[in-house]
């Protein structure tokens, strides 16, 4: 166990270690030069390049690159260009906003789709089979953007029954983006654990222990769904990752003020520390998320055995 | 399973069987229905601006679903950008197929090291928002549809090789392989007549859902203005131009919206009927 | 399998509660003593002297105070006295003379006295990338504290509209600043003179302020409502959703709700519509030197008349777009009525591009994917532009690609909006004619001259004629510029709700505001 988080935590250092790298590279390849920008139009070469050095972007790559992992492995991610103030300072009151938005949908999501997945895999063909599949199906189908804006058409204009934007109002004011992100990533689970009930109702030790008497609905809720967890756990995990990152379009057209519209923000300014340090956080959430679903994933089923 | 039951399957499936349909007739309505309009996809007419669908009190001679903000067509539009997204969705899948299964043979049968390093890359790329490489490679390369497809296969093909990997390192250990290679089989030869037969139902399943995929996701970048560029039209710039106005016009992301979702839905359909179609635990 | 669902259901129940906690302080009471303001665009930092939008200055402008204030009406504005009571300026035009009012204090109880002004000044000679500095005190050249309340203020040369830049620079408290450094804003310890009190800015949701109990002026204005806030709601037709339900008082998006979502407001007659016929217009920006097409005056004088303004207007602006002669809008000071509109005639087009050296190149029409309906504007004109014979497309880039292809002069022609902070010319004058901002590389030293002497000269009618004779020579020349229309900008205003200034200048100001009953009927 010792050896296999040790091995873990090497690999998280070096895909942390890309990504820092990609991140860097990234939004530098991405031209509009942020010293300009912060000058405005109005200033000449010479007040440019007094910012460009303020900034440290005269440098080469390699030393701004070193001088800006030599800060974060100091704690320091930097001062944002755009708002003036500390990266950590932005991140930190936007992250809560973000976790939030996040979490609602994965229970949303899963308190919806794993029953429903249960429930159509162990009635395979039949009705409710056929409507749990469409109404998985559908929600993959559509775009988020499109989805959001038909959302906010029903429930805000035509029947005013949810507010449309911001985080004000309590918890009504999380239904539609809920809804917006929950109804895909349900879809995703819905599937993905129905598929597993099938497959481990077929199996040998099911039909063994229907013999011996246990209640069909014991049996599925509880043998069953125990095999067939495993991918839904890494699903789930996964997209809780994505969305820790930040959902662009959802957040930008509920006005969720989370760090999905802080990245948008920071690259439209070509604000470098911000990106940086937003992509690192992504890769991180990413790692440490991937690290937990592979323990939960090990106690749930002996079987796995962590490597 | 011989031919005759999987055809049988095969038309017995909800799924697949409406799948098919949907997909077909939107190909024939993509491909037949523009040449009976008499407007251009890409030509402003301001006077004829934001005009409400008139159906088909005029026929294909009206404006059929309305026109958007620049007074064109919007049946034109929507057709039209069809063909562009079905196009993109259909190349940015091969190629993912291609890199994916490549990399997930390689990786899956040597192992070791090379198994490690692609494995670490599928980790990196997962690691960062897509919709930040879309940015930062359209703002490198320049928008064009050729980058577009780029940006789009550039995280796809993950799924493909994660899939190809494990399938490979199952059917490595199978009975076959080991044989194959005692008698003397070279390595590239075990794996494209051996192994790779063997996933191909998994490969064909994901792609079936992967089309869909790539069209949302071209809608996604749409959003922030990395999508197809205009004046030509696809689904995903359509909605995104329209959006700003569902409350008043909204026909104008209503019918690219719809469009979309019914062909990703076909393809959904289509990918998880095969998926019990192809399974014999399903029956 | 029970003790998941357990675990599932408590985190359930604490993420209720957590976000159901916004709702104790949820400011929106029937009382009208709290006002909540939606605006399009997120405040992005609070250095009051580097507000880079127009929201983030009308915050600047509430909390702290300038020497003077005037009435953004350009030239021809009347200025009154705020932190200084009087103002003179000595024989050379350039050394201007404040008296500053005793017995200020800022929020933080520390005096206002001239050592506060200095640090202010000192700031903007010495941090060029300010904003306040970059748009109005490319001049400025020393300040100095005469005694505790007086100061002086000199400019490198004569400067025709020194007392708009004044007007313009909101005073910061010195020892606080000394004390926070840059923890002045990053800390909110943002202490001013004015009559709303900083309370807390939550990055990308809201700004909240709070009535000054001990403002000076307190005679002449003591609102009802207590508390104010700053809301940022970037989806537009969302935003407007929200304001018809109740949940704003005020909807304002920068450069104006579209005609389009206007109609949103239909049978809501508690909100009014307030139109402002503004100073912000839109042009086409040549590159007028090297390969590039418009190098040649015939190719400019060609587009002129390709262009059909007028459909343009009515159509793509539903009519909250006007025409203008030129630069010098009709409500600016200087404006010639006599100057002929620009005229559409394709056929006239054709002529003048046959005379032209273009060579049938494809020409990319630029444009900032942030500018209002710039996609549509600058894919119509490329359809007329093709129409008479050019060969073009359209491609609206981000504004950081924008900015940076502009300042290497690497483009052909753009598509942008100017507005005029401050209802005068000289900002566009000084930045985007004689120094060149943009690498127009147009080299016409007539013209410049004529820009240098209207910078610099102090007599208004005098100054107002050059305006005109500039103009001629722009539409002469069809360079750098040629402007295509001023925008009409509508904003949505709750009745009753009362002193939201909107100015020409695209500015708006929420210093004075307040609520009056009688005025909701």
């Amino acid at each position: 166990m010792v050896k296999y988080i040790f091995k873990r935590l090497g690999q998280t250092v070096i895909v942390l270690f890309f990504v820092s790298v990609i991140a860097f590279l990234l939004i530098r390849l991405a031209g509009g030069n942020p010293a300009l920008l912060l000058a405005g139009d109005g200033a000449t070469d010479a007040e440019i390049a007094e910012i460009e050095r303020s900034l440290g972007l005269d440098q080469p790559l390699v030393v701004q690159y070193f001088k800006y992992i030599g800060n974060i492995l100091r704690g320091d991610l930097g001062r944002s260009t755009s708002y003036g103030m500390p990266v950590a300072n932005l991140i930190l009151s936007r992250f809560p906003n973000t976790l939030k938005l996040a979490s609602v949908t994965v229970l949303f999501g899963c308190i919806l789709a794993i029953p429903l997945g249960i429930i159509a895999g162990s009635h395979q063909g039949t009705v409710i089979d056929f409507f749990a599949t469409l109404f998985a199906l559908l929600g993959q189908s559509m775009a988020n953007m499109w989805k959001a804006v038909v959302f906010i058409y029903i429930f805000s204009v035509w029947l005013g029954w949810l507010p449309s934007i911001g985080m004000e109002g309590g918890i009504k004011s999380y239904v539609l983006p809920v809804m917006t992100l929950g109804w895909q990533m349900s879809a995703q689970v819905t599937r993905i654990s129905r598929s597993g009930m099938i497959d481990t109702l077929h199996e040998d030790f099911i039909t063994a222990t229907y013999a011996k008497g246990i209640h069909p609905l014991v049996v599925r809720w509880k043998y069953a769904f125990k095999n067939a967890v495993c991918p839904v756990i890494t699903l789930v995990g996964m997209r809780f990752g994505t969305m820790l990152a930040g959902t662009i379009i959802v957040e930008a057209i509920f006005s969720w003020p989370g760090l999905g519209q802080l990245l948008n923000t920071a690259v439209n300014q070509r604000d470098y520390a911000l990106v940086q340090a937003l992509l690192l956080l992504s890769g991180a959430m990413f790692a440490i998320i991937n690290f937990a679903v592979d323990i939960i994933n090990s106690l749930v089923d002996p079987r796995i055995k962590l490597r | 399973m011989n031919r005759k039951t999987l055809l049988k399957r095969m038309v017995h499936n909800p799924f697949f069987m409406s799948g098919i349909i949907i997909m077909v007739i939107l190909l024939l309505i993509l491909w037949i229905v523009p040449n009976l309009i008499p407007y251009d996809a890409t030509t402003n007419s301001l006077l004829e601006m934001n005009k409400a669908p008139e159906w088909f009190s005029r026929g294909f001679e009206g404006h059929v679903l309305g026109t958007d903000s620049l007074g064109r067509d919007i049946l034109a539009r929507v057709l039209i950008g069809g063909r562009t997204s079905m196009k993109i969705g259909l190349i940015v899948v091969f190629i993912e197929i291609v890199i994916g299964t490549t990399m997930g043979l390689l990786a899956g049968y040597f192992g070791g090291i090379v198994d490690t390093v692609i494995m670490r890359l599928c980790d990196i790329i997962l690691a960062i928002p897509n919709l930040i490489l879309g940015i930062a490679i359209m703002a490198v390369l320049g928008p064009s549809i050729i980058n577009l497809i780029i940006v789009l296969c550039f995280t796809g093909w993950v799924q493909f090789c994660k899939l190809t990997r494990n399938n490979v390192i199952i059917a490595k250990e199978m009975e076959y392989s080991k044989a194959s290679k005692a008698i003397g089989a070279s390595d590239t030869h075990i794996m494209f007549t051996q192994i790779l037969p063997n996933v191909t139902t998994d490969i064909i399943i994901i792609a079936s859902e992967k089309f869909g995929q790539a069209i949302l996701l071209e809608s996604a970048l749409s959003f922030l203005n990395l999508g197809i560029a205009a004046p030509a039209p696809s689904w995903g710039n359509m909605i995104s131009d329209g959006k700003s106005f569902l409350m008043v016009y909204p026909w104008i992301a209503m019918s690219a919206g719809f469009a979309l979702m019914f062909c990703v839905l076909a393809s959904n359909f289509i990918g998880d009927g095969l998926r019990d179609v192809l399974d014999p635990k399903r029956y | 399998m029970k003790k998941l669902f357990v675990f599932m259901l408590a985190v359930l129940m604490a993420v209720t509660m957590m976000t159901g906690c916004g709702k104790e302080n949820d400011p929106k009471e029937p009382a009208k003593e709290v006002l909540n303001i939606g605006l399009n665009s997120n405040i992005v930092g609070l250095d009051p002297l580097n507000g880079s939008s127009n929201g983030a200055r009308a915050y600047a402008y509430a909390v702290f105070e300038p020497l003077i204030e005037y009435d953004h009406e350009g030239t021809n504005s009347k200025y009154t006295p705020c932190l200084a009571t009087e103002w003179s300026v000595a024989d050379d035009n350039m050394t201007w003379t404040f008296k500053l009012r005793e017995g200020i204090k800022f929020h933080n109880g520390e005096p206002f006295t001239s050592a506060d002004v200095v640090a202010t000044y000192t700031r903007l000679l010495n941090e060029k990338s300010l904003n306040v500095r970059s748009s109005y005190w490319t001049y400025l050249d020393s300040v100095e504290a005469v005694d505790d309340y007086t100061v002086k203020i000199k400019t490198t040369q004569p400067f025709a509209t020194t007392l708009i830049s004044v007007a313009m620079t909101p005073i910061m408290p010195d020892e606080a600043m000394a004390e926070f450094g840059e923890d002045f804003w990053n800390a909110q310890k943002l202490y001013g003179t004015g009559p709303w009190k900083f309370v807390e800015w939550v990055d990308g949701a809201y700004l909240h302020l709070v009535k000054n109990d001990d403002y000076w002026n307190k005679s002449a204005y003591n609102p009802a409502v207590k508390d104010l806030y700053f809301r940022f709601l970037t989806e537009v037709s969302t935003a407007i959703t929200s304001h018809i339900s109740g949940d704003l008082d005020a909807y304002i998006v920068n450069g104006g709700i579209s005609r389009d979502l206007q109609s949103m407001y239909k049978g809501h007659d508690e909100i009014e519509l307030i139109t402002t016929e503004t100073q912000n217009w839109i042009y086409l920006g040549y590159h007028c030197a090297g390969d590039s097409a418009f190098a040649d005056y015939y190719a400019r004088a060609a587009v002129d008349y390709a262009l059909n303004r007028q459909l343009i207007c009515d159509t793509i602006f539903s009519g909250d777009a006007k025409l203008s002669n030129g630069v010098v809008l009709p409500s600016l000071d200087g404006y010639d009525p006599t100057i002929p509109a620009y005229e559409y005639n394709p056929e006239k087009a054709k002529e003048l591009l046959a005379k032209s050296n273009y060579d049938g190149h494809e020409i990319t029409i630029y444009t900032s994917t942030s500018l209002a309906k710039g996609k549509d504007q600058i894919l119509e004109i490329s359809q007329e532009l093709n129409a008479v014979g050019f060969n073009t497309k359209a491609e609206a880039i981000e504004s950081a690609k924008l900015t940076e292809i502009r300042k290497a002069g690497n483009y052909e022609v753009f598509l942008m909006n100017d507005n005029l902070m401050g209802a005068d010319l000289s900002k566009y004058l000084s930045m985007k004619v004689l120094t060149d901002a943009h690498k127009h590389e147009y080299d016409n030293p007539e013209m410049m001259e004529l820009v240098d002497k209207i910078l610099t000269e102090l007599d208004i009618p005098k100054r107002n004629e050059m305006l005109g004779q500039f103009v001629r020579m722009m539409r002469e020349t069809s360079a750098p510029h040629t402007v295509l229309y001023y925008l009409v900008q509508t904003e949505a205003i709750n009745k009753g709700v009362v002193g939201i200034e909107m100015w020409k200048d695209t500015m708006f100001s929420v210093k004075y505001i307040d609520y009056d009953p009688a005025k909701a009927k």
